[in-house]
């Protein structure tokens, strides 16, 4: 028995002894060997580039220095009785393993500690080699370490670089080329993301036996990439740093590297070293592509422009609403909606400034938001803030504590009030103030708040929107860089913004708002994107389609608050992405006609067919329109003087629809062509009125006849003076309003026979049902009988154009109507030989009568809006003109009203005003 | 004609008679309904009126049943006697229209209306129109068994009239719109009836 023990014993003994005697080490661990000859890695026995070749240390551990004659090389260094695993062993693994050598046609000489290589090692026929360990020579107490010394650990790499020339000795430019990391280290690897910059940089270690060692910037130098070493898919130039970027096409495994350089003494020798790092280059998901909003932009646009149709001075239905439409562009600046909405906003301040105490313009005592509200929404409208109505609602803001009484709100809206239409204040110092206090509000996560210590999206994202007019301060430069990195750490995984505990769409509205204002895609931009999704499809995921409004949060209902800051923040966005200037940027906002619609006084304009034929007893109408009328005010009495040209006589006046109360009586004066007309009752005196909201509106047609006029002729016309009178008073200066009638002129051409003018009425913009590509065009023709069927054709186009009845009387010329290709030169539709005329009578559209059954009423209404909600189908083009009534570039509600005004009041249709009116080939 | 053939003769008689009655009968069951089907919209005469009367004279407009859709707008346009009556406006009647906004989810249209407009072209015209399409809608929910009164017309008399004329009020046009143009009532497609009204005048 105690021999069998002791036979199992010494077989284990015996196992053991098969063992090298070296070292023990783990599969994991790994060191890295590079080896060039005079700048090029040289490759190895499968042609691969010997650059930083992984080389595990349990592999080196199985080469045993007795097999290969050098056990005088053995080494322990920590004196535990092990060997250690040194460079000869890395030396003879790459010589033979990888290189595929045979390590006994290496001659090496010296003892142990200053082993030397005398040639043959890697294949090199000197020993004319440099090597360094972990980027630097390897010394320990001012002598240097030799590979029999030199005990390797997991990840430490050497390079080894022959050269045929000496001169790397000596040379000023010799050393080990690296890569560095951000932090200067020396690296072989970096990372990033496709489609993302990897910024490299290149330097060069030089250190030798008793000097200090240093790193170089290389400067100049060329660097090359591609996916395997040696064969380049492009290259860059360091810059002056070393440094570099690339961006890499493709995800994958990617590799940088440059060659050893010539010396700068030696200028034809290699004296330094070529390196290499591997670059990771991780996939991405696919780029997001920035969405288009403008479908849900101009619903909620067309939604709010009809549910708030009376916009006052308030938080909800007021200046949010205003600015949305405004920036929008949803409507014209001189609109009758912004007109209106100026207009209440004049007797409200007037109202309001007057029953603060402070008596300088402040509408609330200690809320200087609701200055800074309204301001915003006067600029977006062109409206200049320092005379509204009798005040200047920019004087208060000399008073930095008034401004601040509201806490950092007010501070903020201060700003950005101030900044919307660069509005001076005398303390030149509140800009400042303004920004320092909010500077100094900010909290340690990089946003700010109302209250407590943890950013709010809002107020975050608010402070930006102020002070990015500010960027170029440092300190408001580092703020935003912190407070956009606040944003971005705040934002849900769902991609939205919470505030008070809630996530929100007005938070992410400002979000988007302040993304915008920085130039910073909020769709796109990887800080607004959470799990795929941004913060633009965080807003969207409020938004409610069938009521084109947003909700507060997403199990809300129809919010005013948030549909009126999603619309903006929408606005925002889509300026953004059609290189308009920012939100609160109103920089292309025209200050021209300020105050005008208020302050001035009414205007009248002059409609005029372009042609008339010399066809002796042929009429033709001139219309006088009115841009205002103020039933309260008791007018009694409108006149004016009309210059008439020889050759023309007057059959009849007539007073408009709309105009109620008087009768009109005329007389052309023959010698003077000075026509008179004057409306008024005579008999009761009583007050004239006028029926319907709708501005400009027809007061007077004169009807015309042609006595004696020859072809060529331009008979021009012009109202010299127009009254409106409230009383009989002459010496009462307010019994009396002058109306402006500087446009009101205008110029008939005589021609003989058929000839055609044009006006376009309208372009679709594609919001509300008009395409883009489509506009309304009205032709005027003389000399033909009401009603011939017209048909135009270029050659490219053809169209046959419908016959207006209302356009026709009001102008007293046939004319007709087409929804026509919108690229079509409007001088083509003057172009007698673009129409045909057939004797056949031309079908007639009917402003209004939506469904062509010759009576308008209700049902029409109700289509103008059905259509508008897209309850019914997109409506064809003879559908388009019938219900577009009021000539805009959309079928809305308005066009609704439109029909309803006419149905009810009696009001003409702004499109046969617009006809009417329009300047020939406008 | 043999007795055999006379025979024949009755019977066959007697069978064409016996259908006949039952058409006549099922006609006559059926009449009120068939008539009914149609909706009507009537302006109620009212009494005969003293040529002295200084009040204003209330005629109502009803309406004697709904289809099955919703009308998110109506109109009407009444010719009248404007050098003899005065058209004062409308005043609201019994029928309501849905709100969805108030708690009892119903109120009364808001009718729009010119007199002046209407004294002057000598016709009333009067419309409804819901924007939101059907939120606030007449529907046949909302109708009471009888007496429904969408409005009521408000005039005067001028000066002008005289004892024993007749001033009639006389539909030109009305309909309840429906989006579906075939689900609405309008006078033009037959599928609203009308009954004018008329104004009496006494001594």
């Amino acid at each position: 028995m105690k021999k069998r023990i002791l036979s199992i014993l010494l077989a284990i003994v015996m196992v053991f002894t098969m063992i090298p005697s070296t070292i023990f080490a783990t599969e994991s661990e790994n060191v890295y060997i590079s080896v060039s000859y005079d700048g090029q890695f040289v490759t190895d026995q499968n042609g691969n580039t010997v650059a930083y070749a992984t080389v595990p240390l349990s592999e080196l551990a199985t080469i045993d220095l007795n097999n290969y004659g050098l056990s005088d090389y053995l080494y322990d260094g920590d004196g535990d009785g092990n060997y250690d695993i040194t460079a000869v062993h890395l030396y003879i693994y790459t010589h033979e393993t990888i290189l595929g050598g045979d390590f006994s046609t290496v001659s090496v000489s010296g003892g142990a500690g200053s082993i030397f290589f005398e040639s043959g090692l890697f294949g090199f026929e000197d020993c004319n080699l440099m090597y360094y360990y972990n980027g630097i020579y390897p010394e320990v107490n001012g002598w240097g370490v030799t590979a029999d010394q030199l005990v390797l650990q997991a990840g430490d790499f050497l390079d080894v670089a022959g050269y045929t020339s000496w001169a790397f000795y000596s040379d000023s430019a010799t050393g080990f080329h690296y890569f560095a990391d951000d932090e200067g280290n020396f690296t072989h690897n970096y990372s990033v993301d496709s489609g993302d910059e990897l910024n490299f940089k290149l330097v060069r270690s030089y250190s030798a036996m008793g000097s200090e060692a240093a790193v170089y910037d290389e400067a100049g130098y060329e660097v090359y990439y591609g996916t395997s070493v040696g064969e380049a898919a492009g290259s860059v130039t360091t810059d002056s740093s070393g440094e570099g970027t690339i961006t890499f096409p493709t995800a994958g495994t990617w590799y940088l590297w440059c060659d050893g350089g010539y010396g700068a003494e030696n200028m034809e020798d290699i004296v330094s070293s070529p390196t290499c790092a591997v670059v990771t280059v991780t996939a991405q998901d696919t780029p997001r592509q920035p969405q288009d909003v403008s479908g849900v932009l101009n619903a909620t646009m067309a939604q709010l422009a009809a549910t708030v149709s009376a916009p006052a001075f308030g938080t909800n239905a007021g200046e949010w609403t205003v600015l949305g439409l405004a920036r929008g562009e949803y409507f014209a600046k001189d609109h009758a909606y912004f007109a209106d909405y100026y207009n209440r906003i004049v007797e409200t301040v007037n109202g309001t400034a007057s029953s603060v105490t402070l008596q300088n313009g402040a509408l609330h005592k200690s809320k200087s938001t609701d200055n800074s509200r309204l301001i915003v929404a006067l600029s977006a409208i062109g409206k200049d803030a320092t005379a509204v109505g009798d005040w200047n609602l920019i004087t208060p803001y000399d008073d930095f504590n008034w401004i601040k009484k509201q806490g950092l709100n007010g501070v903020i809206w201060a700003l950005i009030a101030l900044d919307t239409n660069d509005y001076q204040t005398t303390d030149i110092t509140i800009r400042q103030q303004c920004i320092d206090h909010i500077l100094s509000k900010q909290l340690s996560d990089g946003g700010w708040a109302l209250s407590g210590t943890a950013s709010d999206p809002d107020v975050t994202a608010m402070v930006l929107q102020a002070l990015y007019p500010y960027k170029s301060q440092e300190s408001v430069a580092t703020a935003a860089d912190e407070a956009f990195a606040c944003l971005s750490n705040i934002q849900n995984a769902d991609g939205t913004y919470s505030s008070f505990g809630d996530a929100n769409s007005e938070s992410c509205a400002q979000v988007i708002v302040a993304s915008t204002t920085w130039g910073f895609n909020p769709d796109t931009d990887r800080r607004f994107v959470k799990n795929g999704k941004s913060v633009v499809d965080a807003l969207l995921t409020h938004y409610i389609e069938e009521e084109a409004a947003f909700k507060h949060v997403a199990a809300g209902t129809a919010n005013g608050m948030a549909t009126d800051q999603a619309c903006y923040a929408l606005v925002a966005y889509n300026r953004f992405m059609n290189s308009k200037t920012a939100l609160y940027d109103m920089s292309d906002v025209s200050f021209a006609d300020k105050a005008e619609i208020v302050a001035g006084k009414p205007k009248a304009t002059l409609g005029l067919p372009a042609e008339i034929t010399d066809d002796i007893g042929k009429t033709f109408n001139a219309t006088i329109s009115l841009d205002q009328w103020d039933n309260t005010a008791g007018y009694k009495l409108i006149d004016f003087i009309m210059n008439v040209p020889d050759g023309l006589s007057v059959t009849g006046v007539t007073a408009g629809n709309r105009l109620n109360g008087g009768t009109v009586n005329y007389n052309l004066e023959a010698d003077t062509g000075k026509h008179r007309v004057v409306y008024f009752d005579a008999n009761n005196h009583s007050s004239l009125t006028v029926s319907g909201n709708a501005f400009p509106g027809q007061f007077f047609t004169v009807t015309f006849r042609v006595d004696s006029v020859n072809e060529g002729d331009k008979l021009n016309m012009n109202l010299s003076g127009m009254s409106i009178k409230l009383s009989s008073d002459s010496t009462d200066e307010n019994a009396m309003i002058v109306v402006d009638t500087e446009s009101a002129t205008g110029s008939v051409d005589v021609v003989k026979g058929i000839s055609y003018s044009a006006v376009c009425l309208y372009v679709g913009d594609d919001i509300d049902l008009i395409p883009y590509g489509k506009k309304a065009v009205a032709v005027s023709v003389v000399g033909i009988e009401n009603a011939t069927k017209l048909t135009y054709s270029d050659g490219t186009n053809a169209y046959e154009f419908k016959y207006s009845k209302e356009i026709s009387e009001a102008a007293g010329v046939s004319t007709y109507v087409a929804l026509v290709d919108a690229s079509i030169d409007m001088a083509q539709f003057a172009k007698k030989a673009n129409f045909t005329l057939t004797d056949n009578t031309a079908s007639e559209i009917t402003f209004g009568d939506a469904n062509g059954d010759g009576v308008i009423n209700a049902q029409d209404a109700l289509a103008a809006v059905d259509t508008w909600l897209r309850k019914t189908e997109t409506p064809s083009d003879d559908e388009i003109l019938a219900l577009n009534v009021n000539s805009d570039s959309r079928i809305n509600t308005f066009d609704a009203l439109g029909i309803v005004e006419a149905f009810v009041d009696g009001s003409e249709y702004m499109i046969v005003t617009k006809a009417t009116t329009l300047s020939t080939n406008e | 004609m043999n007795s055999k053939t006379k025979k024949k003769l009755f019977i066959g008689i007697g069978v064409v008679v016996l259908l006949l009655l039952l058409i006549v009968f099922l006609l006559f069951m059926n009449w009120d309904k068939i008539v009914k089907k149609i909706p009507t919209l009537t302006i109620e005469t009212p009494h005969k009126i003293s040529i002295q009367e200084t009040e204003e004279i209330l005629l109502d407009m009803s309406i004697s049943s709904f289809g099955e859709a919703i009308y998110p707008a109506a109109s009407m346009s009444i010719a009248f006697d404007s050098s003899r009556l005065e058209f004062v406006g409308v005043e609201e009647g019994n029928v309501f229209i849905r709100n969805e906004g108030n708690d009892i989810g119903q109120t009364l249209p808001e009718w729009s209306c010119n007199p002046e407009q209407c004294n002057k072209t000598g016709k009333i015209n009067i419309m409804y129109l819901d924007t939101t399409g059907g939120k606030n809608a007449f529907s046949k929910e909302l109708l009471a068994e009888e007496d429904n009164v969408v409005l009521r017309l408000r005039f005067r008399l001028r000066g002008s009239v005289r004892s024993g004329d007749v001033y009639d009020l006389i539909f030109e046009d009305a309909v309840f719109a429906a989006s579906d143009e075939n689900e609405s009532l309008a006078m033009t497609r037959g599928t609203l009836k009308v009954r004018n009204g008329k104004i009496v005048m006494g001594e």
